[in-house]
């Protein structure tokens, strides 16, 4: 077990140093000269303030030893200084990081939670009236983007309730009741739509567990149904669920970008979207690196909930590529 | 992902039996019906010159935020522009950004795979390291950083999904490739002393077809879907041209004055990538039938 955490933990801190090198590249590709946008015409006309900016961010140097530094002080924590705010990047970065964070975690409960039992129905009432009306909210769940729904959530409050989803973000600690009423309505548009992706893939598992053998083995032996499910079908099950959920935290981090800009709420994902507009790179490399880094970090919890759910992945057999 | 002979060949000899039509459409009612759908909105998009009502860019200062009426279906935007043909040709937008990028993809990402499936080694290591490393990054958010730093701009948005979707069908395709490998007629071809060349292109290509083929349906369902987000947030499709994300990006600032424009662009989005789901689904089924 712990060679196997080991691994995929150097895996994970491998993809991300690459992803680091790639991110790093793109934005040199970039066009456009940065420092002519950020003085501006008039500012760039002047070939000395141009040389004493690009000084100042380090571009007259070769781009390794560029890269290089923001590796070696990304290392320690410091991911450089923003080129418009001049505020240290990791610092807006941990003031963004806890919505969306907090709307992440909200997002996925509610994928569970709702996605799990719905599944679990179709399954056991597989080919009946309740599995048919779940597949079919699943399909339409998964077909209807999160900016449509999260759009007319605010046309349907604004017209018909008058009412204006609050836009402003307050820490949990400071003020639960306010921080919830701003993160509850797009986590929840969040997680439905994974919970149809949970809902489809728990009851495709636990189908493809209770035509198995031992399935049939256990009622034989005459446990009990609950016994049966408990034990058996949805340890095997979770294995499934527990990848396509490391997905949908994927597409839920993306999704955040769309409901962070439709409800105006200060997010990481705005941040990215709004410093590429503004070609604040240290700004998008760190941000985009933190996105990543926590993308991964799920992954490497339903990796390591794997080995703990089905031994075989432990040994490196259940894994096929 | 293991697309097994026997089931391959199953579906394969069932396409080769003379199916007739009647029989098919009773047997997959969910699938003619969602085939039919998509039939019809890509021929709304070839044929939108000629059955639009208006043009899609005739501004009308007379007609501006018009609800639903005969003279316009769906309503009129703010420059007195008809939604019902703006949604026919954004369609040709759509599907055609949707189209290309995984054309791409499933052609850039088709080589890498077969290269990658056939020699194994650096090549193989090289290439899945990096799908691996565009496959760990939230694909919204990819498409996003690409198409802001390119430029927005409907070529961008392409390219940008493009991108994204090439490490899924090399993935694909590769693990497709591997399963053939291990088959009798490879082994026959190489004492036979078959160029690489000819054993990848003419007897590889055409045993990976039906796992490419599902995954085409589906990646460019969710092709719409990313093209619609990249539009709506303005890094797509430019005015005043549209696409259905532009709708409704344009709708999301009118929401309460013309809800049509969300609702009709909602719409056509979803029963769109609804119908390529379950295209892809049924097409999934026929393949491998343990999989549902």
């Amino acid at each position: 077990m712990l060679r196997y955490l080991v691994g995929r933990v150097l895996g994970g801190i491998g993809t991300l140093l690459g992803l680091s090198a790639i991110v790093f590249i793109f934005l040199l590709l970039i066009p456009g000269s940065v420092v002519a946008n950020i003085l501006g015409p008039e500012g760039s006309s002047s070939p000395e303030a141009v040389a004493r900016l690009e000084k100042e961010f380090g571009l007259d140097r070769p781009v390794a030893v560029q890269y290089l530094d923001w590796l070696a002080g990304a290392a320690r924590g410091d991911l450089g200084d923003s080129w418009r705010t001049r505020l240290p990047v990791s610092q807006t970065i941990l003031e963004r990081l806890p919505l969306t964070a907090e709307l992440t975690v909200l997002a996925s409960l509610i994928a569970v939670v709702v996605g799990v039992p719905l599944g679990a129905i179709g399954a056991s009432r597989h080919g009946r009236l309740a599995d048919h009306a779940t597949r079919v909210a699943v399909l339409i769940g998964s077909a209807i983007p999160v900016f449509l729904t999260a759009s007319l959530v605010l046309i349907v409050g604004s017209t018909q309730f008058r009412w204006v989803p609050p836009t402003g973000f307050v820490s949990l600690w400071d003020d639960p009741i306010q921080n919830l009423e701003t993160v509850i309505t797009p986590a929840i548009l969040l997680g439905v739509i994974s919970a149809a992706s949970v809902a489809r893939m728990t009851r495709g598992a636990m189908l493809d567990v209770l035509g198995r053998d031992y399935v049939r083995t256990a009622k034989a032996k005459g446990l009990r149904p609950r016994r049966i499910i408990g034990r058996h079908v949805f340890r095997n099950a979770s294995i499934p669920v527990l990848t396509v959920l490391g997905v949908e935290t994927g597409r839920m981090l993306g999704g955040a970008v769309m409901t962070e800009t439709i409800f105006s709420l200060p997010g990481l994902g705005r941040l990215v979207v709004d410093s590429i507009g503004k070609r604040d790179f240290p700004m998008v490399q760190g941000a985009v690196l933190v996105i990543a880094a926590m993308f991964i970090a799920v992954n490497l919890m339903t990796d390591i909930l794997y080995g703990l759910a089905d031994p075989r992945v432990r040994v490196g057999r259940g894994r096929s590529n | 992902m293991a697309w097994r002979a026997s089931t391959m060949e199953r579906a394969s000899s069932a396409a080769g039996k003379r199916i007739k039509p009647l029989a098919f459409v009773r047997r997959h009612v969910v699938l003619s019906v969602a085939l039919v759908v998509f039939g019809v909105i890509v021929l709304a998009a070839v044929l939108a010159p000629w059955i639009a009502p208006h043009d899609p860019l005739e501004l009308n200062a007379d007609a501006t935020f018009q609800g639903p009426s005969s003279t316009h279906p769906l309503g009129t935007d703010r420059y007195g522009r008809d939604l019902f043909s703006r949604l026919i040709f954004g369609a040709r937008v759509s599907l055609g950004v949707a189209g290309s990028a995984v054309a791409i993809a499933a052609l850039a990402g088709g080589l890498i795979g077969l290269v990658a499936g056939f020699y194994g080694r650096w090549v193989e290591a090289v290439s899945m390291r990096l799908a691996d490393m565009v496959l760990a990054f939230p694909a919204l958010l990819l498409a996003i950083t690409l198409a802001a730093g390119l430029g927005p701009s409907a070529r961008n948005a392409t390219l940008a999904i493009a991108v994204l979707y090439t490490p899924v069908f090399a993935r694909i395709v590769r693990a497709s490739v591997l399963v053939e490998m291990r088959k009798d007629y490879i082994d026959a071809l190489r004492v036979s002393g078959a160029s690489p060349l000819r054993m990848m292109f003419r007897h590889l290509m055409p045993n990976i077809g039906t796992p490419m083929l599902i995954q085409a349906t589906l990646a460019t369902a969710a092709g719409i879907e990313l093209e619609a987000g990249l539009s709506f947030l303005g890094l797509g499709t430019q005015p005043p041209a549209a696409s259905w994300g532009s709708i409704l990006g344009e709708g999301r600032v009118l929401l309460t004055r013309a809800p049509w424009m969300t609702i009709g662009a909602g719409v056509v989005i979803s029963v769109t990538v609804l119908a390529l789901f379950l295209v892809g689904d049924a097409l999934r089924d026929a393949a491998d039938p343990t999989s549902s």
